[in-house]
């Protein structure tokens, strides 16, 4: 039987389909106002392009904040566990994932058999989140995918003092009001520098422990995943399309629901 | 004699004049991002008609967070202490001040003399301050004069878990979206900063009576969820937004005189998040200006200063304070890595961190 994991974030909703020889596909779709309705179409979305016929059955678990609100999953698993078994499916060497969403930042840290050990997380303030970078770029007038490529060319790093969005947009506008005014790459650079150094704090406080993979969909952007590794002292991995790691990881479990039996 | 008092906030700026111990005149304009000038144009405001000219004045207190650019003040009294001692003018049994401006929040608890002995400040997160009011005030197309006023008609407040001005940006434009009602948007907002207003102030005790002082506290939606939350009527004097300029011009007139002022106790630099508390409390009676707890720091977040005495006591660096969790470790994690730390060296145990 093929199994899919859904993880429905605050932005996006990703779903995987996982057949007996692997990842048949996976699907990153919008999330909106409705989540239902959401994860609804990713669903037939992704079971349409994996070639499932319709009526064939699919064992569903749901994950992320919007998981529990859908009703077509047949089981809800947290996001922690979900990171473990995706991260631990891609990177079997990775013994702490760091999980960097729209609105929420996630932590886990894995003991050798790839299961949660501890975690930390925080989704009650925007700063080290993906909305931070967004509105920076917004503000930046840069699209994300510049704004990586041009971190790279910074020769310094401008001083971003406020950890919140709303303060930290001020530090940037006196820093383009400047005379002379800083360079946007060493903007970029201190923007990516403050996400990171948030990250870092809140890994520091479960402790650090190689290898350590980075996901979600910030771990798209080149150039924050390198400040980070930067900061880290080492080298950090990132799987292939990290955004979907999490819904992986969901499809992981249904499968092994299903090897238990219970999808019978 | 005559008194001046300049409070420059990161808003607005205010300014107070008194004479013989009367005021005489008050002021009230935008900060706009020239400090300086924004200060000269202020003091020929509140001048205005009263047949004075800015050399007239006997002392100036400059404070507020710009008070260092005000270049015609003799001399910088922190706001925090201003508060406290311009609001028990009006009232003298106050105890308990929730100071909300326009890009931070402060909970101050003084004495009857106006003497602070303890202090809370969130001045890193936008959530509970003017800042906020006015995202919120944006999202929602209503002048900001008129959100308190509007939350006070709800039938059905939404309730809000998260403080953080961008969330609840987001959560907001939603629930309007969904055809929620204006005003029960607001008294949700309203309700989620009473409550983060509540703990800061139960972290330097409640005690009757309580005030509110800032711009903020002009919100009659506020002042209600505040009441509610805190079980207290607040006393409001008659322009609690200029608490700080007149607490200035008392101290100015004080120092025209002569007399020195009783030393501060007890103050917490720091916030609290989402992911916790991050306060170092500095027990300014306890201080001794040994100066150790400086090279003691790993990170580097202590400096030594002056108080308003003269006297040279611990202080956290103002660059920091926004990252404070970032730039600490915190004392435990010191300790684990075998390092010193402010509160090992500290002979007199003046500092003490909550993380």
């Amino acid at each position: 039987m093929n199994t899919a994991g859904i993880d429905i974030g605050s932005m996006t909703t990703k779903v995987v389909v996982l057949g007996d020889n692997g990842v048949l596909t996976s699907v990153v779709t919008s999330t909106g106002d409705d989540r239902e309705v959401a994860a609804r179409e990713a669903f037939e979305a992704a079971l349409d392009r994996a070639g499932v016929r319709p009526g064939e059955p699919v064992y569903l678990v749901s994950t992320g904040v919007g998981g529990k609100s859908v009703s077509i999953s047949q089981q809800h698993k947290a996001i922690t566990t979900c990171l473990a078994r995706g991260t631990g499916y891609q990177l079997p060497t990775a013994r702490m994932v760091i999980d960097i969403g729209a609105e929420s930042c996630t932590v886990v840290k894995l003991n050798s058999r790839g299961r949660v050990d501890d975690w930390a997380s925080h989704d009650k303030c925007a700063a080290g989140t993906g909305i931070f970078l967004q509105q920076m770029a917004k503000l930046m007038q840069l699209p994300l995918e510049e704004m990586s490529a041009l971190s790279r060319t910074a020769k310094g790093r401008a001083d971003i003092t406020s950890t919140c969005a709303v303060f930290a947009e001020s530090d940037v506008i006196s820093h383009v009001h400047r005379d002379p005014p800083t360079p946007a790459a060493d903007i970029v650079a201190g923007i990516y520098y403050s996400v990171v150094s948030r990250i870092v704090s809140l890994c520091k406080r479960i402790g650090i422990q190689k290898d350590v993979a980075v996901v979600g969909g910030v771990a798209l952007s080149g150039g924050l995943v390198g400040t980070l590794r930067e900061e880290m002292g080492f080298e950090i991995l990132v799987p292939d399309s990290p955004q979907t790691t999490a819904a992986l990881g969901a499809a992981v479990l249904a499968r092994e629901n299903v090897e238990k039996g219970l999808g019978q | 004699m005559i008194a001046a008092g300049i409070d420059i906030g990161s808003r607005a700026a205010k300014a107070v004049i008194m004479r013989d111990g009367a005021i005489l005149s008050t002021a009230i304009r935008d900060t706009g991002p020239e400090s300086v000038k924004t200060s000269q144009t202020l003091i020929r405001e509140v001048l205005q008609g009263t047949g004075l000219s800015p050399e007239d004045m006997d002392y100036t207190v400059a404070t507020g967070y710009g008070r260092v650019l005000v270049p015609f003040a003799d001399e910088n009294i922190s706001e925090i202490s201003c508060h406290a001692r311009g609001i028990t003018w009006y009232f003298p049994s106050v105890r308990t001040i929730l100071d909300m401006g326009g890009q931070d929040c402060k909970a101050i608890r003084c004495d009857s003399d106006g003497v602070v002995s303890d202090f809370a400040m969130n001045d890193k997160c936008a959530g509970g301050t003017g800042r906020f009011l006015e995202m919120i005030a944006e999202v929602l197309n209503t002048p900001l004069e008129e959100i308190g006023d509007l939350s006070l008609r709800s039938q059905n407040t939404i309730p809000f878990n998260t403080v953080c001005a961008v969330f609840a940006k987001s959560d907001a434009i939603q629930h309007l979206r969904k055809g929620v009602a204006k005003s029960d948007i607001l008294a949700g907002l309203h309700e989620a900063i009473a409550v983060r207003c509540f703990n800061l102030l139960k972290r330097v005790g409640i005690e009757k009576d309580f005030t509110i002082t800032g711009g903020i506290s002009k919100n009659k939606g506020m002042v209600g969820k505040l009441r509610k939350q805190i079980g207290l009527e607040p006393l409001l004097c008659e322009d609690p937004q200029l608490a700080g300029a007149l607490g200035a011009a008392l101290f100015a007139a004080e120092r025209y005189r002569g007399a020195a002022r009783k030393e501060e106790a007890r103050i917490a630099y720091g916030y609290s998040d989402g992911t916790g508390e991050y306060f170092i409390t500095v027990d300014n009676s306890l201080c001794n200006g040994c100066g150790r707890c400086v090279p003691a720091c790993p990170g580097g977040v202590l400096v030594m200063a002056q108080d308003g005495n003269g006297d040279m006591k611990a202080t956290v660096k103002e660059t920091v304070r926004r990252r404070l969790a970032f730039a600490c470790p915190g004392f435990q994690s010191c300790s684990r890595a075998h390092e010193a730390n402010c509160h090992t060296v500290c002979p007199a145990d003046a500092i003490t961190h909550t993380w």
